[in-house]
């Protein structure tokens, strides 16, 4: 009795042994982890309004940025972009905007040449130019032109 | 033990994880587990590509999905899942590939598109036992477009879904009924009542989405710009007070009205967050405990 009992066994093991390997690799829908997810993204879909720094923020005090012509021109823009911008209708062109642009290039080229290439991309920005715009460079989410800096290098 | 049944367990043991290939323990499942999840996508991209039919095709792209969901790249995810189509509604794959579709479209700031994707679910499938995990997020999609009798409705179905005792069942009922009364919802701004506002007063509109500052700011820049516009016309300056007085005017105005639209959806948008992410951790403390 006891041997013929003992291939049962093991074949009823070896069943469940089949079952086992499969449903390790069962893919199931991990709810409580999702939620997770939702809760943790859903803390940065609320858009939190970004105070844009001043250009020369945490630089060392040197004649190039404190010259009475970069303070002006530093000070304006800082203003600008956080109190005046933001009640204009008009959005623009291009990514990173135009006084963004601005603050990148007078970093990079100093004043001078950061003033020309600034004075030339505000040129840019308006509506007949758009019509001339590569729109393979076009951010779909945000219908902006991809204009960077090192496009000037 | 014999050394035959031995050999039978272990063929047994390896026939069960080889035998069938979509769910084999492939390279892609491996990195996948061990949270690779970009080395993990590419290893799937190269399944896809060695896919022999649909069904390893559609298995294969659903976990590259899922790879760009832990990725937090939620627009790829879809791009991955939006061109599956089934023709039945049995395939135990259609369920997940429609969950994780209406995951990510909410995850994307997109719920209208989620909500189509349930409803779209629940039409095609009868078996209503599988449209228990799509209730979160139909729920938390229905909050954020302001359905809010809908919503009741689908948390109250939620709790009859849980196999709670009478008298739990309807403490929760109770507390849902209780959580959608009119005076708990949260106070939504009007889109449109904030954009009148601005339209009337500059900077109201501002004021009424909660941004007091901004408004004042708007308002005397309106008023400043209309002032020197006013001033250049009185001294004959009729061309500058009218190109740079009106022209700027029009900006600031047109732009007072733009920003308190955004504002008032912004403020929408943090107040919803609060109100859901309230629901989600009485979902998961509550619910999948």
């Amino acid at each position: 009795m006891q041997n013929l009992l003992e291939p049962i066994k093991a074949s009823s093991f070896g069943l469940l042994l089949f079952f086992f390997s499969l449903s390790g690799f069962a893919q199931s829908i991990d709810l409580k982890s999702d939620l997770l997810l939702i809760d943790a993204m859903s803390e940065q879909q609320v858009h939190h309004h970004a105070k844009r720094n001043y250009i020369f923020k945490n630089q060392p005090k040197t004649f190039k940025n404190s010259n009475p012509v970069s303070l002006i021109y530093g000070g304006s823009l800082y203003v600008y972009q956080n109190f005046v911008s933001q009640h204009l209708s008009a959005d623009c062109l291009y990514n990173p905007s135009c006084s963004d642009f601005s603050k990148q290039v007078v970093k990079e080229y100093g004043l001078f040449k950061g003033g020309l290439l600034s004075f030339d991309r505000l040129n840019r920005c308006n509506r007949i130019a758009a019509t001339d715009l590569d729109l393979g460079t076009m951010n779909m989410k945000t219908h902006r032109f991809g204009d960077p800096i090192k496009r000037y290098k | 033990m014999s050394n035959t049944i031995k050999f039978f367990f272990s063929f047994i043991f390896l026939c069960g994880i080889f035998s069938n290939s979509a769910v084999s323990g492939s390279e892609g499942d491996r990195l996948y587990a061990s949270g690779k999840y970009f080395e993990a996508s590419i290893e799937y991209e190269w399944m896809i590509f060695k896919a022999e039919n649909q069904a390893d095709l559609y298995y294969y792209k659903y976990r590259k999905a899922l790879c760009y969901k832990q990725l937090r790249d939620f627009s790829r995810a879809l791009d991955e899942l939006q061109p599956m189509y089934f023709t039945s509604a049995n395939d135990s794959l259609f369920q997940r590939v429609c969950y994780e579709q209406s995951l990510c479209f909410y995850l994307n700031g997109e719920p209208s598109k989620a909500l189509w994707k349930i409803d779209e679910y629940f039409y095609r499938s009868a078996d209503s036992i599988t449209h228990k995990v799509f209730m979160p997020v139909r729920l938390l999609c229905l909050n954020e477009t302001f359905q809010w009798e809908e919503a009741k409705k689908c948390f109250r179905r939620f709790v009859q879904m849980q196999s709670f005792g009478a008298e739990k069942e309807a403490e929760m009922q109770l507390m849902v009924d209780n959580l959608y009364e009119k005076r708990n919802l949260p106070h939504i701004r009007s889109i449109k009542t904030a954009e009148n506002w601005s339209r009337f007063i500059p900077g109201s509109g501002q004021m009424y989405s909660g941004k007091a500052g901004e408004g004042i700011v708007n308002f005397l820049l309106n008023a400043s710009i209309l002032a020197f516009s006013a001033h250049q016309a009185f001294n004959g300056f009729y061309i500058t007070g009218y190109l740079a007085g009106l022209g700027f005017f029009n900006k600031t105005y047109q732009g007072g009205i733009k920003r308190a639209g955004i504002l008032a959806s912004q403020k929408n948008k943090e107040i919803i967050v609060n109100f859901n992410s309230g629901i989600n951790a009485m979902i998961r403390s509550d619910f999948l405990n």
